[in-house]
């Protein structure tokens, strides 16, 4: 027999004790004090503000905590980091799992995640020590961008110099060659054109970088952001090394142009390819420094701006359209080879003055549309045997192309060429053409106000 | 010292605050007798059945309870001695969060080892005596000034103690009842051999009780002896006491 | 004026050294026999037992409060899923703590204070010892030591009501089960978050007891007198919980430095 008041007090101690231990277990539980755990260690040189107790996560799954840290004997170790890990997920941790220390969540506490392994790996055995990856740390990849960009910035601008002497001798070389081609002084001019730009873009990256730096430090740590990051400084250093690359090929180029057993003193073909490829060196420089520009801040930017590869489409593929894809419309001039073509004394085909006009013509029908839609000039021939035509249809786009190019000015990454032999579905002549047409693929929202050009936008007022 | 003697006081001086509350009072309670402390209010009565119960400590002096100085005693040693007394204070002093008859089987439930029945029984039987036999399950804010002043008295005896210490046994009771208190207390002398020492100022009560009375007045023991022997006193303030129906 | 000060300095630092003195004493005493087992059991059932509905209310109430006020908070950075975490946290570590405190003392300090003072001018005390009890063993140790098994227990009363008071306050937007508010609820939780916070309560009780047994055992002057300890008990009781609670806090931080993250 006890008394009432006896019941009470013993169900409110032992009430009181039980409810203690829930929440001891809760939180044992979380740590896994009750589970059977094994221990590993890996190494790091730099914590991160890892602390005694951190979690430590397996595939994202919590498995358990840093046991301890173990503070390096000199500069050249690492500080030992013992993880205990639950003991069901030793199946998963082998050999070869890597620990990285990553940051959790909003809050911001430092977590050893350990990634799986892989099945060629043995079990990692209780007490061994797993390879680790250096934690990301922002501010240092914003050091490194910024070095390897004012490094790319300092060749560019050399580049840029350098270019501007062989453009000096382009013209003593030209002069000395007797101005053999009339349109050489274009040439130059477009080349010129792309070098200054390749300046401004490069001035362009470094105070973009500068300004957003701020920006790139609010961002929260994701690793979506690390591995953009990560990408986008490899993509500088190609860039750098693309722009040493093209500096040196422009420079050879130039060279073999004054060199008086050069093409200077072969066919006016010859200095005419030289010069289209020292442009397109220049260009993609301005292509790269452009991306590098934009790819601080937007990934993706290739995509977004539908810029394709024209090297890399084939002709099957370009007549399924690959290049119109969604949400491109191609706008198509057809131009007849008897207009365009005429034949040179020395037999060599050329863009005769008709054909000219006739181009023009057509250009000035393209240029109201986004400089940025890619231009095809697709090749027709109908004469000889399937191969013949479709060597002819080559030149034909080639030679149209290297006039336009040069005449309007445009980018020859955007400008290709697409032999396609004699059949033209859609053609003024039903099924096949002989000549070229000129394709024009179009952002299909641009299509329908062909009217915006640059020029009517508003100025700017004050 | 005598063998049988059960209280003794000597030369026992107290100060409260710079006011001397008794000085050097001297007596001796024979084992079995019953010794009424006569006085007005103020003078000390209290303060000395509080001196022999040990609750207060005397400044200079020494009290003797069977034998043992309680003043150099420490406090388990005075415990046992406490527990060979029982004290009816002059308000009852019940403790108000147990029962009546909690209180009177308080006593038995911290010094025996007996049974719970036994305790409810002897602790039933403690208030029968006072006439407070239906008022065991009563809280002691439910009773009147005398009906607490007998439970008070009831657990005071809980423990048979040989010697009662009572303070002011009949204070607002009606002469019958405070007939049968007296009875009650001679009836304890008589068959238990109890010594009674009983702090009163009803004269006529202390005449039927007191072996040998004694009158305190400011703070000094002034007259002790029978009660003849003290109508015989030629002391006017003991005089004029004894003469007095011991309501003042 | 100098001196009137310095009388007061003496005066407060003489009243502190004698509560001291009394609850070692207290201490002291309780591990000596005889254990008064009967009282301490009443007692743990008036302090613990009768506080209950009291701070199973207090604690609903706060977790419905906290959460209404971390989910405004957290809201902003869409860390809605931190709300159980945080208030657990907020409850275990400072505020189930220190509101359990302070409401024992409201209703425990005055019920010591002023229960022992009456019994302290009714002779009540004086019975007791003239019955060859130990007053102070009896009155003031069993109910120092009620206090001190009570507060942890209480403590992790208002805890869990409070968390529950969160989840009813959650579960009403969001309609998150309680399995899952529970355990997210101890996802921020550590060990030396939980034990140090819960044990310290049991300072907190002895404070509770010690000072309100003091007032209520050294009452004097008559009836005035009890009011004056009961009032008295709460306010210094009180008082002497939150600034020892920063010194506990601050020892918890040193014996356990993870404890403050």
């Amino acid at each position: 027999m006890y008394s009432s008041r006896l019941i009470g007090v013993g169900a409110f101690v032992l009430g009181g004790a039980i409810l203690f231990a829930v929440g001891l277990f809760m939180i044992g539980e979380r740590r896994m004090l009750f589970a059977d755990k094994f221990e590993v260690y890996t190494e790091f040189a730099r914590l991160g503000g890892l602390e005694n107790g951190s979690t430590v996560r397996v595939g994202g799954l919590d498995a358990g905590e840093v046991l301890e840290i173990n503070v390096p004997a000199g500069p050249a170790s690492r500080f030992r980091v013992k993880l205990r890990i639950r003991e069901d997920l030793h199946p998963i941790i082998r050999t070869d799992s890597v620990a990285t220390i990553q940051t959790d969540g909003l809050v911001g506490n430092k977590v050893v995640q350990v990634g799986a392994g892989t099945e060629r790996a043995p079990r990692a055995p209780n007490g061994s020590t797993i390879p680790s990856k250096e934690p990301f740390e922002l501010a240092d990849l914003i050091r490194q961008m910024s070095e390897t960009v004012s490094l790319a910035n300092k060749a560019i601008v050399q580049l840029q110099a350098d270019i501007e002497t062989v453009f000096g001798q382009v013209d003593t070389t030209v002069e000395e060659a007797n101005q053999l081609i009339r349109d050489v002084g274009t040439g130059v001019t477009a080349i010129t054109a792309h070098a200054s730009r390749v300046a401004a873009d490069s001035r362009a990256i470094v105070e973009g970088l500068r300004a957003g730096k701020g920006t790139i430090g609010k961002l929260l740590t994701d690793d979506q952001l690390y591995r953009d990051v990560a990408s986008i400084a490899k993509q500088a250093e190609e860039a750098v090394t693309n722009a040493k690359q093209a500096s040196e090929e422009a420079r050879k180029a130039l060279a073999g142009l004054r060199d008086r057993s050069g093409p200077v003193q072969g066919v006016a073909a010859d200095l005419r390819q030289t010069l289209s490829q020292t442009r397109e060196v220049v260009a993609d420089m301005a292509e790269n420094t452009e991306a590098l520009k934009h790819n601080f801040f937007f990934k993706g930017f290739f995509n977004r701006r539908g810029y394709f590869d024209l090297d890399e489409i084939g002709t099957a593929a370009y007549r399924r359209g690959a290049l119109a894809g969604k949400d491109r419309s191609a706008l198509r001039i057809w131009v007849d080879a008897a207009v365009l073509f005429a034949k040179e004394p020395n037999g060599l085909q050329v863009v005769s003055a008709g054909g000219k006009a006739r181009l023009d013509s057509a250009m000035a029908a393209f240029l109201p549309y986004p400089p940025a839609s890619p231009l095809i000039i697709e090749g027709y021939a109908t004469e000889g045997s399937h191969d013949q035509q479709f060597l002819d249809s080559r030149e034909r786009a080639a030679l149209v192309r290297e006039y336009v190019i040069q005449k309007f000015h445009l980018n020859p990454n955007r400008v290709g060429i697409m032999p396609l032999g004699a059949v033209a579905d859609g053609s003024p002549k039903g099924r096949a053409w002989d000549g070229v047409a000129l394709a024009l693929f179009v952002k299909r929202d641009a299509l329908r106000s062909p009217n915006r050009q640059p020029a009517a936008a508003p100025a700017n007022a004050r | 010292m005598r063998r049988d003697t059960a209280v003794r006081l000597e030369r026992v001086t107290k100060a409260f605050g710079g006011r001397r509350i008794l000085d050097d009072v001297s007596f001796e309670i024979a084992r079995g007798t019953a010794f009424c402390l006569l006085g007005r209010s103020g003078t000390g009565k209290s303060v000395t059945l509080k001196h022999i119960v040990g609750l207060i400590k005397p400044d200079r002096g020494s009290v003797y309870v069977e034998g043992e100085d309680i003043t150099a005693l420490e406090s388990r040693e005075l415990a046992r001695i406490r527990r060979r007394m029982g004290f009816l204070f002059q308000n009852a002093a019940l403790f108000d969060s147990i029962s009546v008859g909690e209180n009177v089987a308080f006593p038995l439930r911290r010094h025996t080892a007996l049974p719970d029945g036994e305790i409810r029984k002897r602790a039933l039987e403690k208030l029968d005596q006072v006439g407070l036999a239906d008022d065991y399950k009563k809280m002691p804010a439910a009773l009147s000034g005398g009906m607490r002043k007998r439970a008070g008295l009831a657990r005071a005896m809980a423990l048979d103690p040989p010697i009662l210490l009572v303070d002011e046994p009949s204070a607002g009771l009606d002469p019958i009842t405070t007939g049968e208190i007296d009875e009650l207390l001679l009836t304890l002398k008589k068959r238990a051999g109890t010594t009674l020492v009983v702090v009163t100022h009803n004269i006529p009560s202390a005449r039927r009780v007191g072996d040998e009375l004694a009158v305190i007045e400011g703070g000094i023991l002034i007259a002790k002896g029978t009660a003849a022997d003290l109508d015989r006193s030629s002391e006017p303030t003991v005089h004029d006491f004894m003469q007095s129906s011991g309501a003042g | 004026m100098v001196e009137l000060i310095g009388k007061q300095v003496a005066a407060i630092l003489g009243w502190t050294g004698a509560v001291f003195v009394f609850g070692v004493r207290a201490l002291r005493e309780a591990v000596r026999p005889p254990f008064e087992l009967r009282e301490l059991t009443r007692q743990v059932f008036e302090v613990g037992w009768r506080s209950l509905p009291l701070i199973v209310a207090a604690g609903l109430a706060i977790g419905v409060v906290l959460s209404m006020h971390t989910r405004a908070s957290l809201e902003r950075f869409g860390a809605e899923a931190l709300i159980p975490g945080g208030l657990a946290l907020a409850l275990v570590r400072e505020t189930g703590p220190l509101v359990t405190g302070l409401l024992l003392a409201g209703r425990v300090g005055a019920g010591i204070g002023a229960e022992l003072g009456a019994m302290r001018v009714t002779e009540q005390i004086d019975a007791l010892e003239a019955t060859a009890v130990d007053s102070f063993k009896y009155l003031v140790v069993t109910r120092i030591l009620a206090c001190m098994i009570a507060l942890p227990i209480l403590t992790t009363v208002m805890n869990f009501t409070g968390i529950i008071g969160g989840f009813l306050a959650e579960t009403v937007i969001t309609g998150m089960s309680f399995r899952l508010y529970f355990h997210r609820a101890f996802s921020l939780v550590e060990m030396t978050d939980y034990v140090p916070a819960t044990l310290k309560t049991m300072v907190f009780g002895f404070i509770i007891g010690t000072v309100a047994s003091y007032l209520g055992y050294t009452t004097e002057q008559g009836t005035e007198g009890v009011g004056r300890a009961s009032t008295r008990s709460v306010v210094l009781a009180s008082i002497l919980i939150i600034v020892c609670n920063v010194v506990l806090v601050k020892m918890t931080f040193f014996v356990f430095p993870e404890a403050a993250g």
